[in-house]
Order: C-alpha cells, then sequence, then structure tokens
C-alpha cells in the first residue's frame, strides 16, 4: 500500500484514503478519451471476484465532456453477450456506433449524438451535478429476468451490483484527478424512455456522476483514530 | 444466508430490544481470511446459529430519531418481499 504506483502515479493506498465524493461539479473539466475508457474498462466484471454472478447492469451514459469523443447518449454492456439484448430494447434509431479509439474489449457504444447535459439535468431530479461534470450514468438492470431466475430476493443483489460499481468508480475518478458521485434521486421513467426501455425487462437501479469538483471549504478532514494514538 | 439467519446471529430478531426504537436491517456478513478462498464453506451451520442466538443477550437498541421514528412504508414492503428464504 506504501509504495508509489507506476510512473510515480499515486498510490492505491493513497487514492483509497484521500477519494471524497464530489459535491458540486465545476461545469468546465473534460477528461481525455483514454481515461473514460479506463474507468469503464475497470468497472468490466471480467477481474472481479466479488460479485459471483454473471453481471446483470449495464450502463445508459450521458457524455459531457470527454475529449475526443462526440457528447450525447452511450450504452455500455458490461456483458458483451447482453449486447444484442440491449439493442432490441431500446430506441430502433439508435446508431450502435463505436467511439474512436475505444478499445475492442469495450462493448462501448455511441447511441445518439448531441448535448445531453439538459435531459441528465432534467432525469436527476433537476440535479446540476449530473449535467456539470464530464460525463454520468443510469446503472440499468436486468431486472425481470433476475427476480424470475434467482427469486425476488435478488432485487438486493441487484444494489450490491449497483454498489461495487459505484465504488470503482469513485476510485477510479479519484485516480483521474476528479471525483464522482452517486446520484440516488432520478426520475426512472424518464431515463428508460430516454433510452426506449419498456416494460420490467430493464430498470434504472442508481445513478452516477464524474466530473472536476467544486471544492467546499465548510467541510474539513481531521485525521483519524486521534484519541487513540494519543 | 437466510435472511433469518442473520438477524438471529444479530439479536436483530429481538422485538423487545427494538421498542421504541427503530428496526435494524443487516445487509450481510463477512468472513476475512488468509490463503484461497475456496477453503472455508461460505455458510453457517443454521443449528450453530441457533444456540448462539439463544445465549444470554445484554443491551437495549437505541433510538436514532429524537422523535418517534417515521414509517417508510414503501421500504418495509420491499424489504419484505425481498427477503431471502
Amino acid at each position: 500500500m506504501r509504495s508509489p504506483g507506476p510512473s510515480g502515479a499515486p498510490s492505491a493506498g493513497q487514492i483509497i484514503r484521500q477519494r471524497r465524493s464530489l459535491l458540486a461539479c465545476d461545469g468546465s473539466t473534460s477528461i481525455p478519451a483514454g481515461r473514460f475508457y479506463r474507468m469503464l474498462e475497470r468497472t468490466m466484471p471480467a477481474p472481479w471476484d466479488a460479485i459471483p454472478w454473471r453481471p446483470a447492469i449495464h450502463f445508459g451514459l450521458f457524455v459531457h465532456r470527454v475529449e475526443g469523443i462526440e457528447p450525447g447518449l452511450y450504452a455500455l454492456a458490461r456483458d458483451a453477450a447482453k449486447l444484442e439484448r440491449l439493442k432490441s430494447c431500446m430506441h430502433p434509431r439508435f446508431a450502435w456506433e463505436s467511439p474512436p479509439g475505444c478499445p475492442g474489449s469495450l462493448p462501448l457504444h455511441l447511441l445518439e449524438r448531441g448535448d445531453a447535459r439538459q435531459l441528465a439535468t432534467q432525469v436527476s431530479c433537476r440535479q446540476d451535478i449530473a449535467g456539470e461534470g464530464a460525463f454520468s450514468l443510469g446503472m440499468i438492470a436486468e431486472y425481470q429476468a433476475s427476480l424470475v431466475e434467482h427469486g425476488p430476493w435478488f432485487y438486493r443483489r441487484l444494489f450490491w451490483e449497483a454498489g461495487a460499481i459505484g465504488q470503482v468508480l469513485y476510485l477510479e475518478a479519484e485516480a483521474a484527478g476528479v471525483r464522482a458521485t452517486g446520484i440516488g434521486c432520478f426520475f426512472d421513467d424518464p431515463v428508460h424512455q430516454v433510452f426506449g426501455l419498456e416494460g420490467l425487462a430493464f430498470q434504472s437501479l442508481y445513478h452516477f456522476t464524474v466530473g472536476g469538483y467544486v471544492e467546499d471549504p465548510r467541510l474539513t478532514t481531521l485525521p483519524p483514530y486521534r484519541r487513540e494514538r494519543s | 444466508m437466510a435472511d433469518a439467519t442473520l438477524e438471529a446471529l444479530l439479536g436483530l430478531a429481538r422485538d423487545a430490544d427494538f421498542e421504541g426504537a427503530e428496526r435494524e436491517a443487516a445487509e450481510l456478513v463477512m468472513a476475512l481470511w488468509p490463503g484461497a478462498a475456496a477453503a472455508i464453506p461460505s455458510g453457517l451451520d443454521p443449528e450453530a446459529v441457533k444456540e448462539l442466538a439463544g445465549q444470554r443477550w445484554y443491551g437495549r437498541a437505541n433510538r436514532l430519531s429524537p422523535e418517534d421514528p417515521l414509517p417508510w412504508e414503501a421500504i418495509e414492503r420491499v424489504a419484505a418481499a425481498s427477503r431471502k428464504a
């Protein structure tokens, strides 16, 4: 944990200790496409052993400020085998283009070009953080099929998967010099309409935003375990 | 693991200890150990848990809210519907 990362990058331990949720986005910071792809690659389930079931959560993304790719709506199939199913359930007009420089192993596709800032804000209970970052996303679960296959108790497990993804995004954002936060308030039906999802096949469970952050000077950080160490 | 096992293990099913206080719901128990994960069974013997739950318990739940706890009916309905047997 104490050794610095490769090429002078901060160590994992340092990133874990310094990571904070963003409270407000600056509305200007962008991230390079390579960083964006890396963040998304890290949310892919392949290297994980913490979630034993087949991935059931995919992303519907609102991309605002990523250098080298066009703003708009994107989709990431976290299980490449589910790509066709997602395609068949979303708006038929969507483009499904691979963005420039996207690694072949990352099932990320541009659905529709355009300024999605206002749309992202509206579906996130009008919270500016959804439109003023580099990108925000909805975690869209394979809902009905998961509950039918495993039983109603699997509803909670879908949130575990969403939470694990969120923790990865927090750390990857911090490592990229930006920050992230979960968005707990969003209008699920309008989110589904944006992507063309109908019925109970897919359900957005949790949202997230990543971007340049505005420091809140009212917050202070005290050293941990002060009493025990004195 | 069944929710009932988890609740027995943590004393969350002891109604009298929660009188006037908010109920608690446990999400999971975690076990950390060195070495290969496959070496340890990931379940708990229900009989052992039952025995443990029958021991003497100390303490009562303290109320988190200064006022009467707010009912969150929708959440309670979902929690009940998504219990793991």
